[in-house]
């Protein structure tokens, strides 16, 4: 009994990390790409700009 | 009647990033130290240790709802499109804490109850949010004007927020019927220190998300008006 | 003065609605079908035993209900968009809620009607014994029938011009109408089994406080989702 609720809680934790780092990945990437897309229509090379 | 102000800005990156790393290691800190700290439970056993996640998420899953309703009033009051970006950024990002905490509520109750779900009121009302605000997040994937799309989603964000308490409500009655909603009133008071430093540190992240997810679609939105403006032939 | 002239209105409204749906009568009677369909389909998955398809009857009449009424309030948008109504509809003067107000009257004498069919017919195929307080029971099946109607018509609004709105109604919708198919189902069984601890009351008071708020939040919210 004891041993497979340790079982739960480690799960639980794995999938708490799993889930809000797995955001956190894809706000970064949905960042990345509406940045290079700013900087493509507004004549800027990626990472020049400073108003993003 | 309200109207889109045409003129969004790309919001600067600023400090965010730091806040972020920040907000990020103290979760890391505070989840350890409730791990570390909390004492085994006389009936529960280590199990409690998944509160700490569970119970944190389940109210920062409120507040990203609650800033939902506010920003989505505020965008039919004042008609700003940022406030519209700010309501999506915070559906979306209550929608993953909402996520998180059914799966969590599951995972606790396999061993608690020796069932993956039990009909609950707790766990059936977060359900139903969880539904209600995937079905806001539907709508502003299926409408592409951005004005017809902020619109129509704070409406919905609106009434889906006005339900709320109605849902919990009804099935508490429901369930009432038949059995007790789950309490956690047995908890010792040194359960909540690390309850609320974690509760502390989840909202961090979550405003890091919204941020996050806000400035994407700012600086979407502005790349939109930009190309716009390129094919009229008004960018200098 | 003005609001006399806004009835007039909504009556306009609401008889262009209804005698759309008289003059070609298919919609209203597949819609029916559908309605009774669902209940064999219930049938067949709860029965043949006398006594379970009793216990199942208030939900399965609900349910069936439910999914024949969302097919109702796109109709009632897309009669207008096929034609370009909407946009004619929109410039003619008046407050915006008019419009909702004639599609809620147009769409509740709809599905109401379909309602007094689907349970007639559902009465009948699971056995169900009237219970005395039937007038309770009518009362019952009229508010949730308004919850339905007055979230669906407003949903509708928007799904119906969206893409993908055979999905995006029901998705938007059924989540939001729990409490009222909660209310209602357990109403029901409370009341056609006899209604011994006295439930239905507190139930009914859910429902009706439920038509209330969201009748007011959607008449005041309707003017943000048609404008645009």
């Amino acid at each position: 009994m004891e041993a497979s609720n340790w079982m739960y809680v480690i799960s639980a934790y794995v999938i708490t990390w799993v889930i809000l780092l797995g955001y956190l990945a894809y706000t970064h990437t949905a960042l990345r790409r509406s940045r290079a897309e700013y900087d493509r229509v507004t004549g800027r090379a990626p990472g020049e700009g400073d108003a993003v | 009647m309200t109207t889109v102000a045409p003129t969004l800005e790309a919001p600067r990156a600023g400090r965010w990033t730091a806040f972020g790393v920040v907000s990020i290691a103290l979760l890391v800190a505070t989840q350890a130290f409730a791990f570390v700290s909390s004492p085994p439970d006389e009936n529960m056993g280590q199990l409690e240790k998944i509160l700490y996640v569970h119970v944190p998420a389940a109210w920062v899953m409120f507040v990203c709802f609650a800033i939902v309703l506010v920003y989505s009033l505020l965008f039919l009051w004042k008609g700003r499109e940022e406030d519209d970006l700010v309501a999506a950024a915070a559906a979306e990002a209550g929608a993953v804490f909402n996520g998180l905490t059914l799966i969590l509520g599951m995972i606790w109750g396999k061993p608690a109850w020796g069932v993956w779900w039990v009909w609950d009121a707790r766990l059936t009302s977060t359900l139903v949010l969880f539904l209600v605000f995937v079905g806001y997040l539907a709508l502003r994937a299926f409408v592409e004007d951005p004005q017809r799309r902020g619109q129509w989603s704070a409406a919905v964000g609106i009434l889906g927020a006005l339900n709320v308490p109605i849902v919990w409500m009804s099935v508490t009655w429901w369930r009432t019927l038949h059995q007790m909603p789950s309490s956690m009133q047995s908890m010792a008071k040194i359960y909540w220190l690390g309850m609320f430093a974690n509760f502390g540190a989840m909202l961090l992240v979550m405003a890091y998300f919204i941020r996050r997810r806000y400035e994407a679609a700012a600086v979407a939105r502005a790349a939109e008006h930009a190309a716009q403006a390129a094919a009229l032939g008004g960018l200098d | 003065m003005a609001f006399h002239d806004d009835l007039r209105r909504v009556r306009a409204i609401a008889w262009k609605d209804l005698t759309t749906e008289r003059r070609s009568k298919a919609g209203f009677n597949s819609v029916v079908a559908l309605g009774v369909t669902i209940l064999v389909l219930f049938g067949f998955a709860l029965g043949p035993d006398a006594q379970a398809l009793r216990d199942a009857a208030a939900g399965a009449l609900w349910l069936a209900v439910l999914f024949a009424g969302v097919l109702a309030f796109n109709r009632s948008y897309q009669v207008e968009l096929e034609s370009g109504a909407l946009d004619q509809l929109l410039q003619y003067p008046g407050p915006r809620w008019v419009i909702y107000v004639g599609k809620l009257i147009a769409n509740s004498l709809f599905v109401g009607l379909m309602l007094v069919i689907v349970v007639a017919v559902g009465i009948a195929l699971f056995q169900v014994r009237i219970p005395s307080a039937w007038p309770a029971l009518i009362a019952v099946f009229a508010l949730g029938a308004v919850g339905l109607v007055v979230l669906g018509t407003f949903y509708a609004a928007m799904a119906s011009r969206s893409r993908a709105r055979e999905v995006l109604l029901p998705l938007l919708l059924f989540p939001m109408l729990v409490p009222v198919l909660l209310a209602a189902i357990s109403a029901s069984k409370a009341l056609l089994g006899g209604d011994l601890m006295h439930e239905a009351g507190a139930w009914v008071k859910l429902l009706a406080a439920y038509d209330l708020i969201f009748m007011v939040a959607t008449l005041w919210a309707f003017e943000y989702v048609i404008e645009v």
